[in-house]
C-alpha cells in the first residue's frame, strides 16, 4: 500500500509539470485525493429546505457525526421531531430560521405542526 | 357544508366568467376579481378560519383538537401577515365585494352554529367545518384567486398558501377519523 502510494507520488511528481502546461486542475486533484485519504475525520454538512409545506430531500443519506441543518423558507413556522425516542425536537421554527442537529443516528421526523403531510428520514450509509 | 356550497356556487359563477369551465350556457357574466378585491377576499378567508380556531381552542378540551385550532390560527394569522405586508408594499387598498361578503355572512352562521355545541358534538362539528371549509377555499384560490390575480407577487403568495392550505386539510381529515373512534 505505502509503495504503491509512493509510487504514485513520484509519478504525480513527474506528471506535474506536463499537466501543469494543460490544466490548472492538477493541484486541486491532488488535494482531494488528501481529503479521501483522511475520510473518516470529515464529517459532513447538509441542509434540508422545508419550502411548500415539504423537507427536502425527503430521505437524506448521512454519517454518524454529520450536520444535518433544517433551513425554513416557507410561509409558516414548522417543528422537526424524530417519532421515536426523543432523538430530537427542534420546537418552533420560524420561517427564515434555520436548526441544527449532529448525526447519532437513524431517524424518521415529521413536523408536529402539520404531522399529516410533513414527514421525512435520515438513512444511515451502509458502512 | 353550506359554506362550502355557497362558496363553490361563488367559485363556480367566478370560474365560469374566466372560462375554465364553460358548462353554463346561462350563467350571468360576472366580472373578475381586480386585485384589491381578490386581497379582502383573502385576508377575509383566512380570519374566517381564526375565529373558528379562537372558538375551538376555548371550548375543546380535545388536545389534537385544540393543537391544530392552534396551528390554524398561527398559519392563517401568517398569510394575513405576508398578504398585508405585500398589498402595503404595492400600495393596494384591500376592497370589500360581494365575494368577501358572503364569506363573512355564512361565517356568522357557522360561529353561531359551533358556539351552541359543547363537548363531542363540537369537536366534530368543529373538524367537520375545517374539512368542508379547507376545500372550498382551497377550490376558490386555485379555480378563481389565482387564476384573476393581475399582480406576480399576488399571484405567487396564492399560490404558495395552496400546500399550506391542502396540508391543513389533510390534517383535518386525520383529526376526522380520530375523532370516529
Ligand atoms: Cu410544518
Amino acid at each position: 500500500m505505502k509503495n504503491s502510494v509512493a509510487v504514485l507520488g513520484i509519478r504525480v511528481c513527474l506528471l506535474f509539470p506536463i499537466l501543469f502546461l494543460f490544466s490548472c486542475s492538477s493541484p486541486n486533484k491532488k488535494s482531494a485525493a488528501n481529503q479521501t485519504g483522511t475520510k473518516e475525520n470529515i464529517h459532513k454538512v447538509d441542509t434540508v429546505t422545508i419550502n411548500m409545506m415539504k423537507f427536502n430531500p425527503e430521505i437524506l443519506k448521512v454519517d454518524k457525526g454529520d450536520t444535518v441543518i433544517w433551513l425554513n423558507k416557507g410561509m409558516v413556522a414548522h417543528t422537526v421531531k424524530s417519532y421515536r425516542d426523543n432523538k430530537f425536537y427542534s420546537d418552533t421554527l420560524a420561517p427564515g430560521k434555520t436548526w441544527t442537529w449532529v448525526v447519532t443516528d437513524s431517524a424518521a421526523y415529521y413536523c408536529t405542526l402539520h404531522p399529516a403531510t410533513m414527514m421525512a428520514k435520515l438513512l444511515l450509509n451502509n458502512k | 357544508m353550506k359554506i362550502f356550497k355557497m362558496l363553490t356556487k361563488s367559485a363556480i359563477c367566478l370560474v365560469v366568467s374566466t372560462g375554465i369551465l364553460s358548462f353554463s350556457a346561462n350563467a350571468q357574466k360576472s366580472q373578475k376579481l381586480t386585485d384589491p378585491e381578490i386581497a379582502s377576499v383573502a385576508v377575509t378567508a383566512n380570519q374566517i378560519d381564526i375565529d373558528y380556531a379562537k372558538i375551538a381552542i376555548k371550548k375543546s378540551k380535545n388536545q389534537q383538537v385544540i393543537d391544530f385550532a392552534k396551528t390554524m390560527e398561527k398559519d392563517h394569522g401568517a398569510v394575513i401577515n405576508q398578504a398585508v405586508a405585500l398589498v402595503t408594499k404595492l400600495g393596494v387598498t384591500p376592497k370589500d365585494n360581494a365575494t368577501s361578503q358572503s364569506l363573512n355572512a355564512q361565517a356568522v352562521k357557522e360561529r353561531k352554529a359551533l358556539n351552541s355545541k359543547s363537548g363531542k358534538a363540537f369537536d366534530k362539528a368543529y373538524v367537520d367545518n375545517e374539512v368542508a371549509y379547507h376545500t372550498a377555499v382551497i377550490n376558490a384560490v386555485e379555480n378563481v384567486l389565482i387564476p384573476d390575480a393581475t399582480n406576480k407577487e399576488l399571484h405567487d403568495l396564492l399560490v404558495s398558501a395552496v400546500p399550506l392550505f391542502k396540508a391543513h386539510l389533510e390534517h383535518a381529515k386525520m383529526l376526522q377519523k380520530s375523532l370516529e373512534k
